[in-house]
């Protein structure tokens, strides 16, 4: 039995919906399968979207037209900015989700739209064309066939949970493991490896004692992912934070020799950025404490998620190190904590679209791709279906660059360096960090999201509207002076900020740390009405111009390196000069650019000018024919 | 690994190094021409700059003094080596010079080229053939590289190590920087802005050594020139032949013998220097003289030392004062000669000595060593090259602001942007990158994760 699509999205994770969005944006016939319809977009881990550089990635999913922000703003029980004492480029958003909710929400969309066709099935193998992938075959018989398939396999191929030495397949706790289709992907050659990731004993909130633990309260405003929800309150739920203590640690190092992590019995690669409790407890023996965030899993449940004591530890250890910590003196364990291991994809052996290198028409997406957090794999499914699509439409690729998108970064880190560990975003890996601010998400990407036909043009007018709004005003303000006169004097010393001495732009007042836009007010005879989200680009863009500048300056150094782009078809292994560790690497990554030739690690300046030459010559013998 | 950028002009000595001849300063890049023709004051105030034709005239330094006299020619872009407008200067051959006009050249908006960037642009422009580009990649074969970087390896080993250093220390302030921004949430307890500050300023005095080890790493590398001067018969030929060990200078008695400039290549104390002996500085109606005299006033100038003879038979007169005065004090030695007739009163602050019998020569040698930063006190000799120098220096600028923004322990994330560009200064030396080395010392110092 055939069915045919445009698109195959298989799994349907946070990965899956974003790609399957975008195919329905695209105008495409999307087919959507899943191991279970009622976790859609479900969160295995901790019930929080956002946080530094992930609430970065939410926002750029959203002003490109995505579901995420929309979905967390529209389920979220709390919600934080971090980082409000910093700069602007460092600050973030963080929510707290009712995590079922989330999914149901999730899924009535995907419902909604006409163009994605939901199936619950477990695709076992793909269906070939030659070395094109043409879809996949469930378990169940169906064949959904696909001109493009995006893979967004999560945890789930040959996933292996481990609870103390007892061990059990599983892609996540309560969930069967994809295994035929990770052996037929092995089958077709492609080097799976293998990751580990853990989570979390669940509690049951009835037996927490709240009165000993210190509250967390969302912001008294709260702050939006998507920049299409209006402003509107929502009543909050806390979080709470706790502490282990010498006698939980105590308790973790006696259960060690039932550790599935420390016996060796764990093979996958864990990650330094997610560590488990027995992990923490041994890598910094000098820290007496460790912090636990105690976190809602929603409105009508009274499940709790604490953060921080993730393990693998047998079940009666987890029971005892968890009573251990203040507050949770009587707690009983609902669901027991558990380590995952599960096939992954060394993110190197794919083209920058997501594309398989080996396999055409397959793209791969999300944590499958080795990396961690929702937000990460939701950017992913975006890229990968962005580019599957434009591959059916005979649309050229689209690749953000480092300088344009966190997601940017993340698509080139993984491509270029490949993980040998779960891959986290950090906003300290985007070189241009100033540039890339949560802020400004809308400005950087909308404009092309709109000339993708990702989101309505009436949404790209808005965002083209607002930026020249905020160029004006900024010329505005350099070009509008105050001269030290009384009036001026007085009134900079009743803000306890420094007299001028010469004629002064508006521009460099409002530079000082002391003064506000808002407080410039009655220097500013001529001052438009301007919406706050213009007023908060001006005041950002106004102060850090100096170093917006600079670091603008940087990146068009980055963008003439992208500008020389690299053949697929370079015999690296026969080019004179290059050593065969770096041909090797060259021809494993295959970069597209000389720029990211030189990203790859270990890539010296001299075999960046081996590949000049080899390019002279081709261009000289081509002209020649 | 930064990537050199075409749209910079880029600026580098293009004859071969050391002292010679003839040296060929190049600049190639979309400024190449206002940066050259800012440096450049022909001798006929008429010249044009024609393209492609030498034009004589003097070379000036950043603050518009000449430097030397050179020959100027301009290529444009379709007509150059690299395809870009090129500007070359032809100058007399030494290592010091060469420097002073690559610095005016950096001071004017160049940077110093990589090594084969000229070619680089060259055949990126399409202006080198098949059989040029091939020899290139012939130049840059494995094998040779292989022998270049070992050769590499072994010479600045010592500096590899310091750098390495540095970067280690960058790494920790940027990881408390990172952890503070990445980690807001986490119980890592409050950065300390001073412990940030404490690594910047310790990494800052390891540059400042790098930094004030260049002169003596120049200095032994490519030789100092120190200049003798003084009133005529002040005994400048004897002390040349005293310190030269041979005869070299005509002496004689006879006020002003020496007219034209008479050099002796010499080491002292372990360092060479070009010593040159100038003509007595006096006022004179005598038209060759004349020219002696202004020709030693421009090498004075032009020294990285001048040793200034006090005649002690005469003991310091109002034209030692004169000439003295129009002297940079702090490249300036004043030596009291002639010790073994009339020693020196209480108050003369300077050394004593005989050119003649050789007495108190010895000290003046510490002294001259001193001076040109040569000695052990004057830090490690490991920056060789004005591109080195150049980066080391970058990475101080930048370790400066740092340290300004770090201190409110509110811009750590400019902070964090300042100590980036210093590690790529860094970098651009040692050739790696940074990023994956902070990362590593986040989570090796701090337990963080969600």
């Amino acid at each position: 039995m055939e069915e045919h699509y445009d698109l195959l999205v298989i799994g349907a994770g946070h990965a899956g919906v974003e790609a399957a969005f975008v195919g329905a944006r695209l105008g495409l016939q999307v087919c959507l399968v899943t191991l279970a319809v009622e976790a859609i977009a479900r969160m295995s881990c901790n019930p929080a979207i956002g946080g530094m550089a992930k609430g970065h990635l939410v926002r750029e999913i959203d002003a490109m037209g995505g579901v995420m922000g929309k979905v967390a703003d529209a389920t979220g029980i709390q919600f934080r900015r971090l980082g409000t004492k910093k700069g602007a480029a460092v600050r973030s958003r963080r929510c707290q989700s009712d995590m079922d909710n989330y999914s149901r929400v999730m899924r009535a969309l995907v419902e909604q739209e006409p163009l994605i066709h939901l199936r619950q099935d477990r695709i076992d193998r793909l269906v070939l064309d030659g070395q094109r992938v043409a879809g996949g075959q469930g378990f169940s018989g169906r064949v959904y066939r696909a001109r493009a398939t995006i893979l967004t396999a999560g945890t789930f191929l040959r996933g292996l949970l481990h609870i103390g030495m007892t061990h059990f397949a599983g892609g996540r706790l309560g969930d069967v493991p994809a295994n035929t289709l990770s052996e037929h992907l092995l089958e077709l050659g492609l080097p799976l490896g293998r990751l580990k990731t853990g989570t979390c004993p669940r509690l049951d909130g009835n037996t927490i004692d709240y009165a000993a633990l210190e509250a967390q309260p969302g912001d008294e405003h709260p702050s939006f992912f998507s920049f299409e929800t209006p402003p509107h309150a929502v009543e909050q739920v806390p979080c709470h934070i706790t502490y282990t203590n010498e006698r939980t640690h105590e308790i973790i190092r006696s259960g060690l020799d039932e550790s599935p992590l420390f016996s060796g019995k764990i093979q996958g690669v864990g990650t330094r950025y997610c560590p488990s409790i027995e992990d923490k407890v041994m890598r910094f023996p000098e820290k007496l404490s460790h912090q636990i965030f105690v976190e809602p899993e929603g409105r009508h449940t009274t499940e709790v998620y604490p953060n921080g004591i993730s393990t693998s530890l047998p079940f009666a250890v987890q029971l005892a190190y968890v009573r251990s910590i203040p507050g949770f003196e009587r707690a009983e364990i609902v669901r027991p904590g558990y380590a995952v291991e599960y096939d992954y994809l060394d993110p190197v052996h794919l083209y920058p679209t997501l594309e398989v290198k080996a396999l055409e028409n397959l793209f791969f997406a999300g944590q499958v791709n080795g990396t961690s957090g929702y937000e990460e794999a939701a950017a992913q499914g975006m890229v990968a279906a962005i580019n599957a699509c434009h591959k059916i439409l005979d649309r050229p690729p689209i690749i953000l660059a480092r300088d344009q998108a966190m997601i940017g970064v993340l698509v080139d880190d993984l491509v270029t360096k490949g993980a040998d560990e779960p891959y986290r975003m950090f906003t300290s890996r985007a070189e241009y960090r100033l540039l890339l601010r949560e802020d400004n998400a809308d400005l950087r990407l909308t404009p092309l999201a709109a000339e993708l036909g990702l989101i309505s043009p009436e949404r790209g007018a808005t965002v083209a509207a607002k930026k020249v709004a905020i160029e004006n005003e900024l010329q505005r303000l350099t070009e509008t002076f105050v001269r030290p006169v009384a009036g001026v004097l007085d009134w900079l010393q009743s803000r306890g900020s420094a007299p001028i001495v010469n004629k002064t732009s508006l521009a460099e007042l409002l530079r000082r740390h002391e003064l506000d836009y808002a407080d410039l007010a009655p220097l500013d005879e001529h001052r438009p009405t301007l919406d706050a989200e213009i007023v908060e680009q001006v005041e950002i863009q106004n102060t850090y111009s100096g170093y917006l500048d600079r670091q603008a300056d940087q990146a068009r150094r980055l963008r003439e390196a992208e500008a020389v782009e690299l053949p697929p078809d370079i015999p690296y292994r026969e080019l004179p000069g290059l050593s065969n560790e770096l041909a090797g690497k060259l021809a494993a990554v295959q970069p597209r650019t000389l720029g990211q030739a030189g990203r790859i690690p270990g890539i010296t300046p001299a075999a960046l000018q081996v590949l000049m030459v080899h390019l002279h010559r081709r261009r000289a013998e081509n002209d020649a024919k | 690994m930064p990537l050199p950028t075409q749209r910079d002009t880029i600026a580098a000595l293009s004859s071969a190094r050391g002292p010679a001849g003839v040296a060929l300063v190049r600049l190639s890049g979309p400024e190449a021409l206002e940066i050259g023709r800012r440096l450049f004051r022909p001798q006929k105030a008429t010249d044009e700059l024609a393209p492609r034709t030498m034009i004589l005239g003097h070379l000036l330094d950043a603050a518009g003094e000449p430097l030397d006299q050179v020959l100027f020619v301009y290529f444009p872009p379709t007509g150059s080596y690299t395809g870009e407008a090129v500007v070359e200067f032809h100058l007399h051959g030494g290592p010091v010079i060469v420097e002073a006009a690559l610095d005016a050249m950096l001071a004017g908006g160049a940077r110093i080229a990589e090594p084969g960037e000229f070619t680089r642009r060259a055949f990126l422009s399409g202006r080198l053939d098949l059989s040029q580009a091939e020899a290139v990649a012939e130049l840059i074969h494995a094998k040779s590289l292989v022998a270049a970087r070992a050769a590499h390896r072994r010479l600045t080993g010592a500096l590899s190590d310091k750098v390495d250093r540095l970067r280690d220390l960058l790494a920790e302030a940027l990881a408390l920087c990172e952890a503070d921004i990445d980690f807001p949430d986490q119980d890592l307890g409050a950065i300390d802005p001073a412990e940030i500050v404490g690594l910047i300023d310790r990494a800052d005095e390891v540059v400042a050594a790098l930094i004030a080890g260049h002169a003596r790493a120049r200095a032994l590398a490519q030789g100092a020139v120190v200049a003798l001067a003084g009133r005529p018969n002040a005994g400048k030929s004897s002390l040349l032949n005293r310190l030269a060990g041979a005869r070299r200078a005509l002496v004689h008695e006879t006020a002003g013998t020496t007219r034209d400039l008479i050099e002796a290549e010499v080491v002292l104390a372990g360092v060479p220097v070009r010593l040159i002996d100038t003509a007595g500085l006096r006022h004179t109606e005598h038209e060759i003289e004349r020219q002696g005299v202004d020709l030693a006033r421009e090498t004075i100038a032009g020294a990285d030392l001048a040793v200034y003879l006090i005649d002690g038979t005469n003991g310091r007169c109002a034209d030692d004062d004169e000439h003295l005065a129009a002297l940079d004090p702090v490249r300036t030695i004043v030596v009291w000669n002639k010790a073994d007739v009339s020693a020196p009163g209480e108050d003369f602050p300077g050394p004593a000595l005989s050119a003649k019998t050789g007495a108190g020569v010895e000290a003046l040698v510490a002294r001259i060593v001193e001076m040109l930063g040569a000695g052990e006190a004057g830090g490690e000799a490991l920056l060789a090259s004005v591109r080195q120098r150049e980066l080391i220096q970058r990475a101080a600028a930048r370790l400066q602001a740092a340290r300004a923004v770090a201190g409110n322990g509110r811009d750590f994330e400019l902070a964090a942007f300042e100590l980036r560009e210093a590690a790529d200064a860094l970098a651009a030396i040692v050739g790696e990158t940074t990023t994956d080395q902070v990362l590593d010392a986040i989570f090796s110092r701090f337990c963080v994760g969600k």
